[in-house]
């Protein structure tokens, strides 16, 4: 039975959800931009109960606490959250598996970096680059940023139609937003978590393939729309640039946060504990991929964002290209890491195939054990 | 000879050099189903109907239908084309690829990288497609591409959707 509980911690009051044994061994469930613990709730039923399972909301997010996030510390806001939340939950003779997806994947990552001898397992789900979202081009573990300034990258890259559709709850409110910013039928939350968050399979959506209930699909789109929104939180404060595209990074809130300015995880590949890594992806991801959608310099090169200096200085972003680099380079310096491709699917393999993904995380966790 | 290049694909000139590939994608069900049955049932068919059609509209209008192919190997993955109908005023964008290649992008990538090059180069100001009512993923891909929906219409007795964009 999944229950949604709450610790005050000295850093932040963090909701979360609970459910196997609590005497087990700890799974932890780490989510990351635009989403909440819910969306691993239908998840967190099936996986083994022996296990200690819990997903926290990380500030700003579901229930969490609302705080601001001090992004010059990059991802540490919420991976320092979540080592004191843990403090609370883990056994002196207990294993710690973390799994992280997307931007919860640099979380556990940057956590590791800093706590490395207090996880068993990492599991990095879609895991976003090690270099952030946005504003780089290197396809090695050394960060080259498009501009020095990382324009490209930050709170100056959402789509403000996409912020408007979360205050507005897709419309339902009215919105107080200029023309150009205001919520539309493309942005809505729920038509982004079907045709991004998830792959579109022969032109159907997961509800419309029976693989998730009405019921999931309105919980999934709530916890987009509980996202706290503003220049501390979501996407956070915009610098103007003279470099292409004209924004960069600010020092607020979430996105940046992961911008490459203050998220930097390449030194993941020189963490001393060899904690065994699995990289579980989906083939046709959409957000975290070497073409991403969401990525200024691609959408540049197609001819949506003006003035694109082309592709010898702005490269798209390769994504999953860095995440292998500074994998390969962890491998290099003695620690192990496997990567699972899932067919046919987007950017969530644990919703899109939820039977799978609990067949590998379990083979992954039985292997340390 | 490539007219485009963008991330991952190239969109080149079609020639009777790709009549086994399109004898192949105009016999999918997909293009039946969504597009039309062209009678093309062999090379020469083939033959003809690349000459008939992109060639033919590479000559009358300086763009046409192109072939969509990996960079990294040559393969051809579907087509992506520029058309001028006497039943229309603006000129449609279309696309169809093959079954075993849908979903990965490469729509968007070759569609928006050639209807980008139609307004710069040939100036055009609005960009419209035309879709069945049934083609959802046709209708996704020109919503991503920023047309919206104009109005309904007929043209050889089917009912279609005509979405239409302005720059």
């Amino acid at each position: 039975m999944t229950t949604q509980k709450k610790i005050k911690t000295l850093r932040l009051e963090t909701a979360y959800l609970e459910t196997g044994t609590t005497s087990g061994d700890l799974l932890v469930l780490v989510h990351g931009n635009v989403s909440s613990s819910e969306f691993f709730r239908p998840l967190m039923a099936k996986l083994p109960q022996n296990f200690h399972i819990v997903a926290p909301d990380m500030r700003g997010f579901g229930n969490s606490e609302t705080l601001p996030v001090n992004a010059t510390r990059g991802v540490r806001d919420f991976s320092d959250d979540l080592y004191a939340f843990l403090q609370h939950l883990i056994e002196p003779d207990k294993k710690v598996h973390l799994v992280g997806w997307s931007a919860g994947a640099s979380v556990i990552m940057q956590y590791v970096m800093d706590y490395p001898r207090t996880v068993h397992s990492l599991t990095l789900q879609a895991p976003m680059s090690p270099f952030g979202f946005g504003g780089t081009k290197n396809t090695g573990i050394k960060m080259e940023p498009c501009s020095p300034d990382f324009a490209g990258s930050g709170g100056g890259t959402a789509s403000l139609p996409f912020v408007d559709c979360l205050r507005t709850r897709d419309g339902e409110l009215v919105s107080t937003q200029p023309a150009g910013a205001q919520c539309n039928v493309q942005s809505h939350a729920r038509a982004t978590m079907n045709n991004f968050y998830f792959k579109v399979l022969d032109s159907k959506t997961l509800l419309q393939r029976g693989i998730i209930t009405k019921e999931m699909e309105d919980a999934f789109t709530e916890s987009m729309y509980s996202t706290k929104l503003g220049d501390d939180h979501y996407p956070g404060n915009v610098l103007a640039s003279t470099n292409w595209p004209f924004v960069a990074p600010g020092d607020k809130g979430m996105n940046n946060a992961i911008a490459p300015k203050y998220c930097n995880l390449s030194n993941f590949a020189n963490v001393t504990a060899k904690i065994p890594v699995l990289w579980l992806r989906g083939a046709d991801d959409q957000i975290v991929s070497d073409t991403s959608l969401l990525e200024l310099n691609y959408l540049g090169s197609l001819g949506y964002v003006p003035g694109w200096p082309g592709a010898a200085t702005h490269p798209p972003q390769p994504m999953v290209t860095q995440t292998r680099a500074v994998l390969d380079a962890y491998k290099q310096n003695g620690g192990n890491y496997q990567e699972v491709v899932f067919k046919d699917c987007g950017h969530s393999p644990h919703i899109e195939y939820e039977g799978e993904f609990i067949k590998t995380i379990n083979t992954f966790i039985a292997q340390i054990n | 000879m490539v007219l485009l290049e963008t991330t991952r694909l190239k969109l080149s000139y079609m020639g009777t050099e790709d009549a086994p590939f399109m004898l192949n994608l105009l016999n999918t069900p997909a293009y039946y189903k969504y597009i039309g049955d062209r009678n093309v049932r062999n090379i020469a068919d083939a033959e003809n109907y690349i000459l008939n059609g992109p060639v033919k509209s590479y000559e009358k209008n300086g763009f046409g239908y192109y072939v969509v192919k990996l960079k990294h190997d040559e393969s051809p993955v579907g087509i992506c084309g520029l058309v001028k109908r006497e039943a229309l005023e603006n000129v449609d964008i279309g696309f169809a690829f093959l079954p075993e290649h849908e979903g990965k992008g490469f729509g968007f990538e070759s569609a928006s990288a050639l209807m980008h090059w139609a307004n710069q180069t040939h100036g055009l100001k609005k960009i419209v497609g035309i879709t069945l009512e049934n083609n959802l993923p046709s209708i996704r891909l020109l919503e991503k591409m920023g047309l919206t929906f104009d109005k309904k219409m007929i043209m050889e007795d089917e009912e279609l959707l005509l979405y239409a964009r302005t720059f």
